[in-house]
C-alpha cells in the first residue's frame, strides 16, 4: 500500500512537473519573443524617425544646391556679363528672374560699392549693402563661386515685405556671388534673399498628417545648436542642449531616447547632421525628429503584449496536453507494470500449485501416511502426473522469454500433419471426462506440410486441452483437419460455454487473461494462446475464432504448406 | 466427529488432503470452487475451513466477503491456505476475518494436521 502511495505521489510529481516545465519553456519562450519583437519594434521606430530627419536634411540640402544654380544661372545670364550693361538691362534681367523664381523675396545686384543698382520689385534700390555680410564675401569670392549666409533677419528688407501671416518674423538665406564681365572685370555683386518660410514647407511636405497625429515633431538646429525651425516658434533662436544634438555632427545619423530639456516625457529622436549636397557645402545644420516614446513604442508594446498573451495560452494549451500525454504514458506504465507484477504472482502460484500437490503426494508416502502399496502407487503416479503439468507450466514461461528475446526460431521439417494430430488425440483422451468425447476424422491418406512439428504440435495440443476443458461432460470435441494444395486448416471445435466477443479480444494477448488475477475464475498462466498466436505467425499463419456463448468454440489455424 | 472443510479446485491436493484427514480421523467435506464451498459452509457448519484463494466462480476473498465472518459465523475457524502471497491479498483475508493466513506450499501432510490441530485445540498426537 505504501509502495502505490509512493507512485502515486512520485507520478503526480511527475505530471506537476511536466506541466509546469512545459507552462515555463512556453512562457520564458514568448516573453524572450516577445521583448525581441518590441526591442526590434522599437529599434524600428528609431530607424524611422532617423530616416525622417535624414529626408528632411536632404530636401533642404539639395534645395538650397539648387537655388545656388539658380543664382550662378543669373550671374552668368549674356545680359549681364558685357562690358557695359545699361541699369535699364539690368533691371530687366533681375525683373525675369524674380517672376522665374517667386522663392526670393529679393533678387537684387549692387556695384562693386555696395550700391543696390536693380532690384525685385525696386525693392532697397539705391541703398548701399556694402556693410553686409553677403555682399563683402561675395565681393572677395573668386570668380564663379558663391556664398551662402546663414539663416538670419533682415531687418531694413523685413520692412519692405509683407509681414508673415502668423506674425513672425522675416528670416532669410541669402546666396550671393561676385559679377563678372566677358572681360573678366568685377562689375558688382548679385544676390538673392531666400525666404526661410520655404524650409518650412519642406517641413510640411515631409511630415505627414497621420505623423503629425502620432505627434511627430521637426526641430532644425543651426550650426551652433540654436533653434533655426520648431513647431514652437517661441523658441526659435534658444540653444538646445541634447544628447541628439551632440551627436548629430556632419552626416552622422541615428536616434536617442531622452527626455527634451524642460519636459518630463520622454521622446525618440532621430538626427541627422546636414553635410550638403553637390556644390552646397553645407551650412552645419542638424535635423532632429521626435515622437514621444508612449507613441513610437505603442505599437512595439501591443505586439509584444500579442506574443506574451499567445504565449500564455499557447502555453497553457500545451501544458494540459503534456499533462494528459504524461498522465496517458504514465498510466500505460502503471498498468504494464501492474499487469507484469500480477503475471509474476500467477506465474508462481502457477508453478507452485503442482509443486504443492507433489509435495503433498509424496508426503503422504515419505510421512508414512500412505503404507499400503496401491495407496503408495496411487500418490506417486499423482505426482508423476503434477510434476508433468509443472513442467508445462515452465515451459509456456521459457517460451514466452523465448519469443520476448526472438531467440525462438522454427525448426522446419516435412510432417504429416494427420498423425501429428493423431498424436495429440491420443496422449489428450486420457484427459477425457467422462461421458466426453473426442473426435478425430482422420484422412485416408498422409497430409504433409513443411513446419516446426514440436511446435505445432505444442499448438494443437494446447487448442484440444483447452477445448476438452470447456466441454461439459457428454459434450465433444471435433477435430477436423482441411487443406489446399497451399494451404493447412485445422480446425478444434467443442461444444463447451463459449466466449464473449468482449473477451476474445484479450484472448491472445499476453496477460490479457491476468488483469485480474485474484478473481480466479480464470485458471491458467494466460500464456497457452499467447504462445499459440505467436507460433501460427512465426508460420507466417492465421488463428482466428468462432464462438457463440453457451453452444461452443471454433479455433481455426490455418498455416501455409510450406 | 469433526468436520473438515476443504475449499480447493486442485483435486489432486484434495485427494491427499482427503486421504490424509480421513485417515486421522476427520469428516472431509470438499468443494472444487468458492460457490460450492460457500454453500457447504453454510449448510454443514464445518468445524475448521480450509480456504484456497484462488478458485473459479468465487474467489477466497469474494467467499470470505459473502460468508461474512464477522457479522454472520464469528465462530468459525477458517484457515486461508494458498499460494498467493501478496502482501494486500493476505492483509485484506485477515481483515475479513480468517485465522491465519498460510502459504500453501510451506506445508507437508504432517504439519498440515499439526496446523489444523492447533487451530481446533485438539491435543491428541497423529499419527
Amino acid at each position: 500500500m505504501r509502495r502505490r502511495k509512493l507512485h502515486i505521489n512520485v507520478s503526480a510529481i511527475v505530471l506537476i512537473t511536466t506541466a509546469v516545465a512545459i507552462f515555463g519553456t512556453a512562457y520564458i519562450v514568448s516573453w524572450r519573443v516577445g521583448l525581441t519583437a518590441e526591442e526590434n519594434a522599437k529599434v524600428a521606430a528609431g530607424e524611422r524617425l532617423q530616416q525622417l530627419a535624414y529626408q528632411m536634411s536632404d530636401k533642404a540640402d539639395r534645395g538650397i544646391d539648387e537655388r545656388m544654380s539658380d543664382v550662378a544661372s543669373i550671374i552668368n545670364s549674356p545680359d549681364l556679363t558685357k562690358p557695359i550693361v545699361p541699369t535699364s538691362a539690368k533691371q530687366e534681367v533681375v525683373d525675369v528672374n524674380s517672376k522665374l523664381y517667386p522663392q526670393y523675396s529679393f533678387v537684387g545686384i549692387a556695384d562693386t560699392s555696395g550700391k543696390v543698382v536693380a532690384s525685385t520689385n525696386g525693392l532697397l534700390l539705391g541703398n548701399s549693402v556694402a556693410a553686409k555680410d553677403w555682399f563683402q564675401e561675395a565681393l572677395k569670392a573668386n570668380h564663379g563661386s558663391l556664398v551662402t549666409e546663414d539663416v538670419h533677419k533682415a531687418a531694413l528688407l523685413a520692412k519692405l515685405l509683407p509681414a508673415n501671416p502668423n506674425g513672425d518674423p522675416l528670416r532669410f538665406i541669402d546666396i550671393a556671388g561676385p559679377l563678372y564681365d566677358t572681360n573678366n572685370t568685377l562689375q558688382g555683386v548679385v544676390g538673392v534673399h531666400l525666404s526661410f518660410n520655404w524650409i518650412d514647407s519642406i517641413r510640411k511636405e515631409l511630415i505627414l498628417p497621420n505623423e503629425q497625429r502620432d505627434k511627430v515633431e521637426v526641430t532644425l538646429l543651426g550650426a551652433d545648436n540654436k533653434i533655426l525651425l520648431d513647431n514652437d516658434s517661441k523658441i526659435v533662436g534658444e540653444p538646445l542642449q541634447l544628447e541628439a544634438a551632440k551627436r548629430a555632427s556632419a552626416n552622422a545619423n541615428g536616434y536617442t531616447i531622452e527626455s527634451w530639456p524642460g519636459e518630463t516625457t520622454q521622446y525618440v529622436t532621430g538626427y541627422y547632421g546636414s553635410q550638403g549636397y553637390n556644390n552646397y557645402k553645407g551650412l552645419g545644420w542638424k535635423v532632429l525628429v521626435r515622437q514621444p516614446t508612449t507613441v513610437a513604442f505603442a505599437a512595439a508594446k501591443k505586439e509584444a503584449d500579442s506574443i506574451r498573451h499567445t504565449g500564455i495560452i499557447l502555453g497553457t494549451i500545451m501544458s494540459v496536453i503534456g499533462f494528459i500525454v504524461t498522465w496517458i504514458v504514465l498510466n500505460r506504465e502503471r498498468k504494464l507494470e501492474k499487469a507484469q507484477a500480477n503475471f509474476v504472482s500467477l506465474a508462481s502460484h502457477q508453478l507452485q500449485s503442482p509443486a504443492t500437490a507433489v509435495k503433498q503426494q509424496l508426503g503422504l508416502i515419505v510421512e508414512g501416511y500412505a503404507k499400503e502399496p496401491a495407496d503408495v502407487k496411487h500418490f506417486a503416479e499423482a505426482a508423476y502426473e503434477s510434476n508433468n503439468k509443472q513442467i508445462e507450466i515452465i515451459n509456456d514461461l521459457l517460451n514466452t522469454a523465448r519469443l520476448e528475446t526472438g531467440t525462438m526460431k522454427l525448426i522446419t521439417s516435412k510432417v504429416d500433419i494427420v498423425k501429428l494430430i493423431k498424436g495429440v488425440v491420443d496422449e489428450q483422451k486420457i484427459s477425457l471426462k467422462e461421458g466426453q468425447r473426442l473426435v478425430f476424422d482422420e484422412p485416408a491418406q498422409p497430409v504433409y506440410g513443411i513446419f516446426d512439428e514440436t511446435k505445432i504440435m505444442m499448438c494443437v495440443t494446447n487448442l484440444v486441452s483447452n477445448a476438452i476443458k470447456y466441454t461439459p461432460e457428454s459434450g465433444a470435441v471435433h477435430i477436423v483437419l482441411a487443406h489446399t494444395p497451399k494451404v493447412l486448416k485445422i480446425t478444434v471445435k467443442d461444444s463447451g460455454v463459449g466466449i464473449s466477443s468482449k473477451d476474445q479480444k484479450k484472448l491472445f494477448k499476453k496477460f490479457g487473461r491476468v488483469e485480474n488475477p485474484l478473481s480466479g475464475k480464470v485458471q491458467g498462466t494466460g500464456l497457452g494462446l499467447f504462445l499459440v498466436k505467436q507460433i501460427i505467425d512465426l508460420h507466417k499463419g492465421t488463428i482466428t475464432i468462432q464462438s457463440v456463448v453457451n453452444k461452443g468454440t471454433s479455433f481455426i489455424i490455418e498455416i501455409p504448406k510450406e | 466427529m469433526t468436520k473438515i472443510l476443504f475449499i480447493e479446485d486442485n483435486q489432486h491436493l484434495v485427494e491427499t488432503y482427503d486421504f490424509l484427514f480421513t485417515q486421522q480421523g476427520y469428516q472431509v467435506l470438499w468443494a472444487h470452487d468458492g460457490l460450492e464451498g460457500l454453500n457447504l459452509a453454510n449448510t454443514e457448519n464445518p468445524d475448521v475451513i480450509i480456504l484456497d484463494m484462488m478458485m473459479p466462480l468465487l474467489s477466497g476473498i469474494d467467499f470470505l466477503k459473502q460468508y461474512d465472518v464477522k457479522n454472520l459465523h464469528p465462530d468459525a475457524k477458517i484457515i486461508a491456505f494458498s499460494n498467493m502471497q501478496t502482501d494486500e491479498y493476505i492483509h485484506e483475508a485477515i481483515q475479513l476475518g480468517v485465522l491465519k493466513y498460510e502459504i500453501k506450499s510451506n506445508f507437508s501432510p504432517k504439519k498440515l494436521v499439526a496446523l489444523v490441530m492447533d487451530v481446533l485445540g485438539d491435543t491428541s498426537t497423529t499419527t
